[in-house]
């Protein structure tokens, strides 16, 4: 489904990734673990073409997407939900999913449908659907921002630090949303995550970014049992 | 019930507004609502701009006086109908939307402003000084008035219905603007431009289209007023009037058409209600319009609605009392 290889990821003089291959299959949820500045977010940006990307190449269902701005990504399926959620607070939050699939033409009824979908999905959101969406609660909003990326009938969803900002109870809830969307929908997910814990627990296959270099890779299972990525990332 | 009582209104409203120059049979005050009018148009192509967008741009006086020079030099020295200059002028904005607009996408905030402040200032000095084309501080006279059907548009209360009917066509226009998909962009773009982008829409192209449309709508407004004076100089179009508009945008209700066009009316009509206070009607007028951004910071229409709701409630409170 996606493969990028190889990346250098620039800003301006400074590289901030290091030959970086990654790869997302069909139906699969993937993981990308690390520490701060470890260059998670970069690695997002990078995919859709949001920095500047000097070697290396992506492709997305075997098509090459190296050249495309990140607006085209998104078109072809490939939607962020950003880190920090960058939610449009002033409006409501239905006003939020309707913008999720501006560049989708749906009639009032596919709309509905859409919509009640992601009711269905997340039935806060139906409750507080007239309220503004920066009234809501850090949960809600960062269920909004997953549902305003869904709108937009994604291919691929990639989520840039879901769990950020939010009690571990409500963690939990969202992770059991990325494994319905992920067998539900037949979502293919791309979780970045500082909450190496969880995103172990529900990706199959997971990827240690450390300083701009990919370390490890493989089998999350697998990886959640080596001595080295426990001591790092699981507290021991 | 409510729906009637509001059609009522705006029937009213409109009764008002068309017997307006007969009510006051004032040349006077019919020249004041004239301007209103032209204002009007202004204000509701700044709105896309300042007001949904965010970007407060000071370059409306830069935009107008090109649409009114447009449109007064082809009539002039062509000879040719208004309606051709109104049309050049509105090509004008375009091109002049292209070129205010590829700036705004790199510069943010008060840059932006100043870069709009500067066009305005090129184009009063290119206006003053190309005296061949334009005839410099002496500006443009005998500009032709419209003509409809034969009939020259050449009195203020004739202007005023033809003006009407243009306001009314913007009207239509701008509403159906900002209530569409394309309203909610321009506001979404305001609040975060990131994440509009990660929807996968084009920003460039869609920032581009709302200078387009802020500026066709100020060149257009140039030209009306071009051609009601029948006398443009460049001295009209300092920065002062840029932030006329700006106020107009502010004081109404930002990024609604109503609050618009209250704005529009507000800011015309304001300082010539206060011409009996000889010197002291400019501080009067900017005292008023400061205090009541600072007491409605919604803008007066919804201070307006806050106290209607307010009185309702008051009155069957008491009905439930009694």
């Amino acid at each position: 489904m996606l493969k990028v290889s190889h990346i250098d990821t620039f800003y301006d003089n400074v590289q901030a990734l290091f030959d970086v291959s990654i790869e997302v299959g069909d139906e699969e949820i993937v993981a990308v673990i690390g520490s701060n500045g470890a260059g998670k977010s970069t690695l997002m940006n990078s995919i859709v073409g949001a920095v500047e990307v000097r070697h290396g190449t992506r492709e997305f269902n075997g098509q090459n997407i190296s050249k495309l701005k990140a607006h085209d990504c998104a078109r072809k399926g490939i939607v962020q939900v950003p880190e920090g959620r960058e939610i449009f607070s002033k409006m409501t939050v239905r006003e939020n999913l309707e913008m999720g699939s501006y560049c989708i033409k749906r009639n009032a009824k596919e709309m509905n449908d859409k919509l009640g979908q992601m009711y269905y999905l997340f039935p806060k959101l139906k409750e507080r659907a007239k309220q503004k969406a920066g009234t809501l609660s850090g949960g809600e909003q960062q269920m909004v921002a997953i549902a305003r990326g869904l709108m937009a009938d994604p291919k691929l969803l990639m989520c840039d630090e879901p769990s950020l900002g939010l009690a571990p109870v409500i963690v939990d809830d969202m992770f059991d949303i990325f494994q319905r969307v992920n067998k539900e929908m037949h979502i293919p997910i791309l979780l970045v995550e500082q909450n190496a814990f969880m995103a172990l627990d529900i990706s199959n296959r997971c990827y240690v970014l450390e300083n701009g270099h990919m370390i490890a890779e493989g089998d999350s299972k697998d990886l959640a049992r080596q001595d080295t990525i426990r001591k790092a990332y699981l507290g021991g | 019930m409510k729906k009637n009582r509001r059609l009522m209104y705006y029937i009213i409203a409109g009764i008002i507004v068309l017997l307006l120059p007969v009510i006051v049979r004032n040349e006077y005050w019919t020249v004041v609502f004239v301007r209103v009018i032209i204002n009007m148009i202004v204000a509701l192509g700044l709105n896309f701009i300042t007001g949904l967008i965010g970007q407060m741009n000071l370059g409306t006086a830069g935009i107008y006086a090109l649409g009114a020079y447009g449109s007064a030099l082809l009539t002039n020295k062509t000879g040719c109908s208004p309606w051709l200059g109104l049309l050049f002028a509105a090509f004008l904005g375009l091109v002049i939307g292209v070129a205010l607009g590829y700036p705004s996408l790199r510069l943010k905030g008060v840059y932006f402003s100043l870069t709009t402040i500067g066009f305005t200032m090129i184009v009063q000095i290119f206006l003053n000084n190309l005296t061949g084309l334009t005839g410099g501080s002496q500006g443009v006279q005998h500009i032709a008035p419209f003509t409809l059907f034969g009939m020259a548009i050449d009195t203020y209360v004739k202007s005023y219905y033809l003006y009407l009917i243009f306001a009314l066509v913007a009207l239509f226009i701008a509403n159906r603007i900002v209530n569409s998909k394309w309203g909610r962009l321009f506001r979404s773009l305001r609040e975060n431009s990131d994440a509009v982008e990660m929807m996968g829409v084009d920003i460039a192209s869609v920032k581009i289209k709302a200078f387009c449309v802020c500026a066709v709508f100020g060149t257009i407004g140039g030209a009306m007023f071009a051609h009601f004076y029948r006398y443009i100089s460049p001295a009209t179009y300092t920065t002062d009037v840029s932030m006329n508009y700006v106020l107009m945008v502010l004081v109404g209700g930002i990024g609604s058409v109503p609050g618009t066009l209250v704005g529009a009316a507000i800011i015309t009509i304001l300082p010539e209600l206060l011409r009996g206070l000889g010197e002291y009607y400019l501080i009067t007028f900017y005292i008023i319009i400061l205090a009541g951004i600072l007491a409605f910071p919604n803008g007066w229409i919804d201070a307006g609605q806050r106290l209607i709701t307010r009185i309702k409630s008051h009155n069957t409170v008491k009905q439930k009392g009694a």
